[in-house]
């Protein structure tokens, strides 16, 4: 017996059709469809679903979306899916999925902080490399030894770097004309330039992210410490990578070593000068802060690239220009100043699409995908493709990226990496928001990571 | 019929508390791949001999009481006034008004006030430099971010005060303010002698519940200002989410948890004692 309410009434049918009929009309549609799926079946097996996770921004997503695209108009049967997740969110993901070997990701947006703690759960990629000596070849060649060599791990690769990033200095080339300003090639003349800048128009003088976000201070002053030709513990160099290794151990902790007392003295002198909103700013209002004629010179991370976009700036887009990182001190070493960042694709162990990641990752590095990787906001970590693109005033930029990458310090690679730029960041944030000395503030520096260091078993 | 209920409880209450605890008693980062090490209290010793610990109390400290001193002052001030004008027209819209920030989530309503805080081109400097006065570094000055994070706590959790303590109002019998009257209590004394003295739970209630609130307070912390410049907003759940999630460090975050759950009980034990002893609430009221 049917009611009223037993009754749907659907377009086309005046008088309405049962619930019964609904569902035996559903069970029919179903079994076709799964007959059809069954039917499909090979065809299904030969497509390819590549899931590969990132950050929003058009530097990672931009980037990766623009070059997936390219990729599956090339590649018939490979889909590309882009996963976009916050920052937080991203390195939780990571963390989580590799200590759960899932399946579900194919490549990870992979900062090199976690190589340390997360290779023995990535793909070594050494054979997939030496599968296209070609492409091997380009990619080692073209991307800095001290650059890629964060993502290595006893000599292996565990990531295709395809993305370049770095500290380094912007200014208004209009304004330091008019004023008759040095290039900001050292902290010396930033310093200098900063009182000349403020003189003219209050608070433009010099800007940075120093606020506690992020750790910003932290990999500030870090660049600075690097510049001023100090390290974090005796076994800090170059080709350590930033990591330490648990036999050998750290060496002792030299964070009140002169030359990092000398550049927490030069950052205590800029916070004096420096626009107050540094305190707190974050990058997008330091961007701000220039497309609206407030600052004038700029200690920042490579992010403000969009900067020279006449859409994104239109007042000043060809009065920006940047450089690497500045030197300071006595005895400054050009080769040896700054912080670099950025982000390869990691492949996990549990990936059951190694190859066809791989082959994706290569594409996004490759020539081929150069000016779609570039155009939809990304930065590439091939110097060759830097510099030529560098040539170009929108992305001169390039051109401080590929020297920035060489030159700067490592991040921490150490599980307790991140305490370490706490501690950094926690005392500097000191430095420059209290009345405390710079040695003081560099020996209390030592003394908290002397005791993280004992904790970990690295002193 | 008891026991079910035992049960739900202690599954949604005892268990992560417990595993909290069992965490705090170990070494482990997330990222790190080897297990977890034991290593006792040794969590808790570094956690009490760092400088940062200090710091934290202190701020969650001075962040609470001055919260909660302007937002129990202001909440209690509007709620009186409101009751008292009641009956002119237009107060319902006045209290809708006034009760709106609690519908902003906080993290939306601190990221708003972060943007007009920003020293350079945010609204409220725009207006102070209006007035030829010098701008302010509202998150970006030491000595006044604390307060300006105070300021959008006040404006967004006031409204809770006002609310409760204008419902407790409401609920007393007219009776009473006529009698009051009839014994010539102008307006002042009516709320001193009369108002007042009737929604003291009230305003105990919403005073624990704010105090308990404060001392956890993060969203809008760590929105604006993630304890900085320095550590000048630095707090104790800052310290607990900077750990846990930016340093990734399981074991002193956990610890760190269960100090400010132990913290948090203690403050709120003593105070509904001191308060029952008073006959405000508890076994003591009359």
């Amino acid at each position: 017996m049917s009611t009223q309410t037993d009754r749907m009434r659907f377009p086309g049918h005046a008088g309405g059709v049962s619930r019964r009929e609904v569902l035996r009309r559903g069970a029919a549609f179903g079994a076709v469809a799964a007959a059809g799926g069954l039917l499909a079946s090979p065809a299904v097996a030969q497509s390819r679903r590549i899931v590969v996770t990132t950050m929003p921004g058009p530097r990672w997503e931009g980037a990766l979306r623009a070059s997936a695209a390219a990729y599956m108009a090339r590649t018939p049967g490979t889909e590309v899916e882009i996963l976009v997740s916050p920052y937080a969110e991203h390195y939780q993901r990571i963390g989580t999925s590799l200590i759960e070997d899932s399946t579900a990701f194919d490549a990870h947006l992979f900062d090199p902080v976690l190589i340390g703690q997360s290779h023995p759960k990535l793909e070594p990629l050494t054979a997939l490399f030496d599968s296209d000596p070609g492409w091997r070849d380009y990619y080692m060649n073209g991307v800095p030894y001290f650059y890629r060599g964060s993502w290595d791990w006893d000599g292996v690769p565990y990531s295709i770097v395809h993305d370049a990033n770095c500290m380094m200095t912007w200014w208004r080339r209009d304004v330091f004309d008019a004023l008759g300003l040095a290039e900001p090639a050292s902290f010396e003349t930033i310093l200098a330039n900063a009182e000349k800048l403020n003189a003219a128009k209050a608070n433009a003088g010099f800007m940075t992210c120093a606020g506690r976000t992020q750790w910003f201070l932290g990999m500030t002053f870090t660049g600075m410490m690097h510049a001023y030709g100090g390290r974090w513990y005796e076994h800090d160099e170059m080709d350590a990578f930033g990591r330490i290794d648990p036999a050998r151990g750290s060496g002792a902790v030299t964070l009140d070593a002169p030359a990092v007392v000398e550049a927490a003295r030069m950052l205590k002198a800029l916070s004096r000068i420096w626009n107050p909103a540094s305190l707190n700013a974050l990058e997008f209002e330091n961007a701000e802060a220039f497309k609206n004629d407030i600052s004038h010179q700029q200690v920042m991370w490579s992010g403000f690239m969009t900067l020279q976009n006449p859409a994104e700036n239109p007042r000043f887009h060809d009065q920006l220009v940047s450089r690497d990182f500045p030197v300071g001190g006595a005895s400054p070493d050009p080769a040896r100043t700054g912080m670099k960042g950025g982000f390869g694709l990691a492949i996990p162990r549990a990936s059951v699409n190694k190859e066809a990641t791989f082959d994706f990752a290569k594409f996004v590095t490759s020539r081929e995908n150069a000016e779609t990787f570039i155009r939809a906001g990304g930065q590439p970590s091939n110097a060759e493709l830097l510099n030529s693109w560098g040539e170009q005033p929108q992305y001169q930029v390039f051109r401080s990226i590929a020297q920035g990458v060489a030159n700067g310090h490592h991040l921490a690679q150490f599980a307790e990496g991140p305490q370490l730029f706490q501690i950094i960041t926690q005392h500097i944030g000191d430095l420059v928001t209290t009345d405390i000395a710079a040695e003081d503030a560099c020996a209390a520096m030592k003394r908290d990571v002397e005791t993280l260091f004992r904790r970990s078993g690295y002193l | 019929m008891l026991y079910p209920v035992v049960a739900l409880l202690a599954l949604l209450v005892a268990v992560p508390v417990i595993h909290v605890v069992v965490a705090s008693l170990y070494r482990r980062n997330l990222f790190q791949v080897r297990p977890p090490r034991w290593v006792g209290l040794e969590n808790y010793y570094y956690l009490v001999t760092s400088a940062k610990f200090e710091v934290a109390i202190l701020r969650s400290m001075s962040f609470t009481v001055t919260a909660l001193a302007v937002e129990l002052a202001l909440g209690i001030a509007l709620a009186v006034w409101v009751h008292r004008m009641r009956r002119l027209p237009g107060m319902g819209l006045l209290r809708t008004v006034l009760a709106m920030p609690i519908l902003v989530a906080p993290v939306v309503a601190a990221v708003m006030w972060r943007f007009m805080f920003q020293p350079d081109f945010g609204i409220l400097n725009h207006f102070i430099t209006g007035l030829g006065l010098p701008p302010v570094g509202w998150l970006s000055s030491p000595s006044i971010a604390l307060l300006a994070i105070v300021l959008i706590d006040v404006w967004q959790w006031t409204p809770l005060v006002f609310l409760t303590v204008l419902a407790g109002l409401h609920a007393i019998p007219p009776q009473y303010f006529e009698a009051a009257e009839l014994d010539a209590a102008g307006p002042w004394k009516q709320t001193l002698h009369v108002a007042l003295p009737q929604v003291r739970r009230v305003i105990v209630i919403v005073a624990l519940l704010r105090l308990i609130d404060l001392l956890r307070a993060f969203e809008i912390i760590v929105a604006t200002t993630q304890g900085g410049p320095g550590d000048a907003s630095y707090t104790f759940p800052v310290m607990i989410w900077e750990t846990a999630f930016v340093a990734f460090e399981i074991g002193d975050a956990a610890a760190a948890s269960v100090v400010l759950l132990v913290l948090v009980s203690v403050i709120v034990t003593l105070l509904v004692r001191a308060i029952a002893r008073q006959g405000v609430v508890g076994r003591g009221q009359g």
